[in-house]
């Protein structure tokens, strides 16, 4: 009798938690994200150079976020949402908010929290970017380095190398999505994306576009719109970094190429209108007319697309039909992301964790703290 | 080989797999005692052709163009031992279609590797000749040339010269009287073997993989009015292994290719002759993502004498 009574008060706690009204940019968990334990999220809140932040993160999800708690010039206190992806937790004044630190439910619904510099990358960048960076539970470690800079370059130039020239890596304008759905997909061509393939997703007045890693390695930028926002999504395959930026300005909207630079290996991106070049991690100009502009950065997500496609019954994926003849499931860099390869020289190689091992990074006014998955 | 492919092999998608002609450009022949050759020659090789394992990619926005003028000397000391030298100057421009249309052409260039080969005749018979060479190519060419927008250098397999001493070793077997009296068939084999190259302010170590060329064919010699005309018909197989990378294999580098080589040799006076060759890919099998060659040329014009 009493299995049926605890039976009971589980579907009523179920659907009480699934009628709550809630909103928001993505559509509420309908399939695998709704699991605990091994997939659960868990926060960190602490501060971090000045800033109080909450990094909510889950490992087996391959997804981590981190944004300010500060709302209204008061912090919150947040507790962790289990199964109800991508709400991701809770603050003391009973607002949910999700992954894109948006409040989908509660007295703040529609607000959102602000964003900070943060992303996934392999471990080296950070350590080269940021030299003696704060390693999440070991601490920073002293490094005394202060590299020459010219009055035509932001950043030191010799851990700039060129590869090919602008464009030489062809970027992507406006390319085509479709809505996924497992039923349409003809079973003679099999959908590319395989569930644990990374993508990134991003999402604005109420519009959610997914961008894979796959065609990214081979494109590395994509200028695009979404939900009326124009934004720039750039990620560089050698060091396995996404950033998603805001242009806003009218001479922005021309977008942004590949220039074939790379600093510590990283891209360098060149803005069409002036061919300034941009730092891909501060969404900064390091050389030409718009030297020392910065961009916004917007909030994202990096995960799996496993994780993602159950939020949504046809989430919005880009199409392997970009107009270019490439094989996207094949990853153009070979054994990179296993070797201990770097490709430029580095600032810095800070050799506390593995080259190529995946962490998340925070980054706050010139300074970066690394987060392992581990961790979450 | 930015790199290209990147490349740059890591350069973004696509290294380049041409570099500056120089390997294939020191071939042996068959020399008498004191006779003495000097060559100029002009190469040119389009790498136009974006390559993925055996595959092609088509719109590929990049064309790797390599100039080269290179010229050879060599003397015979006797009828068994030969010295040669190469000397060169190596032109490359990249030009990629921008998105937003137009073309954008970057440009290195400075002298190249010297080269340095001494043969020596194994059997010299009346139907038959084997020859062994072994040589040395030394890091006198540019290596640091730099875009003069950014002033950023260019990426390795963009310079004129690679930086690193290279050893090599070659033979070259004829036989003669193949079909006809002046037809003959020939058999090289080449292989270069690198060293690295410090990079960066000696930041990285760079290392060109080993590459092995093996280029076999037939040749004749037709007489059309009073002029000597010389056609041939070659196969050239060429393998490199990856290049390295502080030590590691770098993505984008290393494969296989067959080409098809047809010559054409104008002996315009014994002592001057106009030599030409043209060559196409077959067939290739690359690792990852390269750009690689689609017509390779080359024409160039040969002095010879006899010292007393």
């Amino acid at each position: 009798m009493s299995r049926y009574l605890i039976g009971l008060i589980a579907v009523l706690f179920f659907f009480s938690s699934g009628c709550r009204e809630e909103e928001g940019s993505v559509p509420v968990s309908t399939g695998p994200g709704g699991g605990s334990g091994s997939t659960s999220v868990k926060l960190i809140q602490e501060e971090f150079n000045g800033i109080p932040i909450v990094v909510a993160g889950s490992s087996n999800r391959n997804l981590i976020v981190a944004f300010s708690r500060e709302v209204d010039g008061a912090v919150r206190e947040f507790t962790p949402v289990q199964g109800q992806l991508p709400v991701i937790m809770e603050d003391e004044q009973g607002n949910r908010w999700n992954v894109f630190g948006k409040a989908t439910f509660g007295p703040d619904k529609g607000a959102q929290l602000g964003y900070v510099n943060s992303g996934v990358g392999y471990w080296f960048v950070f350590g080269a970017f940021y030299p003696g960076l704060d390693l999440w539970g070991i601490g920073e470690r002293s490094v005394n380095i202060s590299p020459d800079t010219s009055a035509d370059w932001q950043i030191p130039t010799a851990y700039v190398g060129q590869g090919t020239g602008f464009d030489g890596i062809p970027a992507l304008d406006e390319p085509p999505f479709i809505n996924y759905s497992p039923i349409s997909i003809d079973p003679d061509h099999p959908f590319y994306m395989e569930d644990e393939d990374l993508v990134i997703v991003v999402s604005q007045n109420g519009e959610t576009k997914i961008y894979p890693h796959k065609i990214l390695d081979w494109h590395e930028v994509i200028n695009d719109e979404v939900g009326g926002t124009l934004v720039t999504v750039t990620y560089c395959p050698l060091t396995g970094t996404g950033k998603v930026w805001k242009r806003s300005t009218a001479d922005m909207d021309a977008g942004f190429g590949v220039s074939g630079l790379l600093y510590n290996s990283n891209l360098l991106s060149f803005d069409r209108a002036t061919e300034s070049f941009w730092h891909q991690l501060e969404a900064t100009a390091v050389f030409g007319d718009r030297m020392e502009e910065r961009l916004e950065l917007l909030p994202f997500v990096e995960t799996s697309w496993g994780t993602w496609r159950g939020l949504s019954p046809s989430p919005l994926i880009m199409s392997e039909e970009t107009g270019y003849n490439r094989d996207y499931t094949d990853y153009p860099y070979g054994d990179y992301k296993s070797s201990a390869l770097v490709a430029y020289p580095l600032l810095y190689d800070d050799d506390r964790l593995p080259k190529k091992q995946r962490v998340f990074s925070v980054i706050v006014n010139g300074k970066a703290r690394v987060y392992q998955f581990s961790d979450f | 080989m930015l790199l290209l492919l990147l490349p740059a092999g890591l350069a973004g998608q696509g290294c380049c797999s041409g570099g500056t002609p120089l390997s294939g450009s020191l071939g042996l022949e068959p020399l008498t005692a004191k006779q003495g050759q000097i060559e100029s020659m002009l190469d040119y090789n389009t790498q136009s052709t974006l390559v993925s394992g055996k595959g092609k990619l088509e719109d590929n926005p990049r064309n790797r163009l390599t100039y080269a003028g290179l010229l050879r000397l060599s003397y015979a000391f006797s009828n068994r031992w030969s010295l040669t030298g190469l000397l060169s100057w190596v032109r490359q421009e990249e030009k990629i279609d921008r998105i937003a249309g137009g073309t954008t052409t970057i440009r290195a260039q400075g002298p190249g590797d010297l080269m340095l080969l001494t043969q020596y005749a194994v059997l010299q018979e009346n139907r038959y000749s084997l020859l062994a060479g072994a040589g040395i190519e030394l890091p006198t060419g540019e290596t640091s040339d730099a875009n003069p927008d950014t002033g950023i250098p260019f990426h390795p397999d963009m310079q004129a010269g690679r930086g690193a001493v290279a050893w090599l070793g070659s033979t070259l077997f004829t036989y003669n009287g193949v079909l006809r009296p002046s037809g003959n068939v020939f058999a090289q084999a080449t292989y270069r073997i690198s060293s690295s190259a410090a990079r960066y302010e000696r930041l990285q170590s760079y290392r060109f993989g080993n590459e092995l060329r093996l280029l076999t064919g037939y040749s004749d010699q037709l007489l059309i009015g009073e002029q000597l005309f010389a056609p041939s018909l070659m196969l050239l197989y060429r393998h490199t292994q990856k290049d390295l990378l502080n030590g590691l294999p770098s993505p984008n580098t290393g494969g296989q290719w067959l080409h098809l080589r047809t010559g054409l040799q104008w002996a315009i006076t014994p002592k001057i002759e106009i030599r030409s060759f043209a060559e196409w890919p077959l067939a290739w099998q690359l690792e990852g993502t390269q750009l690689t060659t689609a017509l390779r040329a080359r024409l160039s014009i040969r002095y010879q004498w006899y010292a007393k």
